[in-house]
């Protein structure tokens, strides 16, 4: 089995720490977000290390702003480091993305544009970090709302190249890839295809709000259809990647919440045996 | 075109509203206008700091009502940009704000109900400690017992409410209306994590904030009644210090027991 592969997981949140604590659900993983956990101490870290005691975990973060002209946030970096020290997770993962200027922190995940600068600032930065860390670094595509008028390639050529030359991973979000395509009229599939398989060592799956003009990644509904077909197409191009629902807001029961991890896994194995048959 | 510190520079003031510099380095197109795309920005940056105020500051919302906890919401995030990496922390300034931002400093207790909030929210995530127990106390020597000196666990705060705001706060906590705001005698509240992990809190009385205090200042045990000779009756002091001594100890509020060198 390949050390990378961790098979199907979900995002460890609140609501659901007692449920996977009694009920020690079939999951190969967990995710857990960074910040959730970078407090001193109280409920989050009692939960978290019961739970690390029986399932692998990865991290995943919001407020590195990798793509930040500031200067990289030291702080968080330490309290990042302590963190995976303390849990030793498999990776760690955030997105491509901005979130403060000036130290003015937006809380979001901005865009940037897709040019030379860009990627050789933010090469630079995720090779420090991933330094740093001392783990495996993912960086996830992030589903954005505007194109900048200087960018100068594809959103897929401008992943690849910072992950090419970082040497970094890409967590590859199946939802912001529909979502993204939607805001801006290019094909999620061209997205997919264009995208090095060299590189990805991970999915999400999430859902969104439709507001038929445009889409926003609100990770409070269930996985739509189009981004489930879109995952079939992701599993025929780059195969077995370990995968996981990320799920926010109106989190729902954790017995839910598996159901959908269960199709996720349905979904795989049916294009598996379809490539085996096919072999 | 502007370089990466520019853009960065013009996108983080459309968020906050201070120009639309940005706009011209936005790709226009007739699926959906580039001002409607920045106006996506904008709106979640404010409806995501409006989210953590109301979640940070649920009670303080039930008080105000939702007309008023949206004025307070929407001034706050406008003078308060967030300078926070973690949203945990950004409703730091909210008392002091409340203080001092008309309409809400002419009723005090509004920045007294914020801060009980915040200092139960620094109590649910402090720092683990371990906790002494009764049979630590119970295992010294009698001869050292005016040298002992403790340490609190690192979620203990005390809360000093100079309103009826905590009884405001539990009143509305389990949804019944709250009292009039009253400005009383000053009153201070224990709050500290519990072992069950959850976050609690007790009113003081006087000789017990006095005792709390003089122990927090590392005063020993001996100092301690000492100090609450001025308060209480001579021979009512051992009976009073063991009485919260072992309260604390069982609600867990002592991490360490020491003895005085």
């Amino acid at each position: 089995m390949d050390n990378d592969y961790l098979g199907f997981g979900l995002g460890l949140r609140i609501d659901h720490f007692q449920d996977v604590l009694e009920t020690r659900p079939d999951i190969d993983w967990f995710e857990i977000l960074s910040e959730n956990f970078m407090v001193a101490g109280g409920k989050p870290h009692y939960y978290l290390h019961a739970i690390r005691e029986h399932y692998p975990m990865v991290m995943h973060g919001v407020s590195l702003s990798i793509g930040s002209t500031d200067p990289i946030d030291t702080d968080y970096l330490k309290q990042l480091k302590r963190l995976a020290d303390d849990i030793e997770p498999k990776w760690f993962s955030d997105h491509l993305c901005w979130t403060s200027y000036n130290h003015i922190n937006s809380h979001d995940l901005l865009p940037l544009p897709y040019n030379e600068e860009a990627i050789n600032h933010v090469v630079e930065r995720v090779k420090f970090v991933q330094e740093y860390i001392g783990l495996t670094f993912l960086l996830e595509n992030v589903s954005s709302y505007l194109t900048f008028t200087n960018s100068e390639m594809e959103e897929w050529e401008f992943i690849n190249e910072i992950a090419k030359r970082a040497g970094c991973k890409i967590l590859l979000d199946i939802n912001n890839v529909y979502v993204s395509a939607r805001n801006h009229g290019f094909s999620a599939k061209d997205y997919l295809l264009g995208i090095d398989p060299e590189y990805v060592q991970q999915f999400h799956l999430a859902g969104h709000s439709d507001f038929g003009d445009y889409v926003i990644d609100t990770h409070d509904h269930d996985i739509a259809d189009p981004v489930w077909e879109l995952y079939r197409f992701a599993l025929k191009r780059f195969g077995q990647v370990s995968t996981m629902i990320e799920r926010d807001d109106h989190i729902p029961p954790f017995k839910d919440l598996y159901a959908e991890l269960c199709i996720a896994k349905k979904i795989a194995e049916e294009e598996f045996k379809k490539y085996a048959r096919a072999n | 075109m502007p370089g990466l510190t520019k853009l960065q520079q013009q996108f983080s003031d459309y968020l906050l509203s201070r120009n639309d510099e940005i706009s011209a380095c936005i790709v226009d197109d007739e699926r959906l206008n580039k001002h409607t795309r920045l106006e996506i920005y904008k709106n979640a940056y404010a409806i995501r700091l409006k989210i953590c105020i109301e979640t940070d500051h649920p009670v303080l919302g039930k008080y105000l009502g939702d007309k008023l906890f949206e004025t307070m919401a929407d001034d706050y995030i406008k003078k308060h940009p967030s300078h926070c990496t973690s949203l945990r922390d950004y409703c730091n300034d909210l008392p002091g704000y409340l203080d001092k931002t008309e309409p809400f400093t002419s009723t005090p207790i509004l920045a007294e109900i914020s801060a009980f909030e915040r200092t139960m929210l620094d109590a649910f995530d402090a720092y683990d400690d371990k906790r002494a127990t009764v049979e630590d106390l119970k295992s010294i020597k009698a001869n050292k017992w005016p040298s002992i000196k403790l340490d609190f666990h690192s979620s203990v705060r005390v809360f000093t409410a100079n309103w009826n705001s905590v009884e405001s706060w539990q009143a509305l906590k389990n949804d019944h209306a709250p009292p009039g705001a009253i400005k009383g005698t000053q009153q201070h509240w224990l709050v500290w994590r519990g072992v069950d992990l959850l976050t609690q809190f007790k009113s003081l009385t006087n000789e017990s904030y006095i005792m709390f205090n003089r122990f927090e200042s590392a005063d020993n045990y001996a100092d301690v009644c000492e100090t609450l000779l001025a308060h209480v009756p001579e021979d009512t002091i051992s009976e009073l210090t063991l009485k919260y001594l072992f309260e604390w100890l069982n609600y867990g509020l002592i991490k360490n027991i020491s003895i005085d060198s």
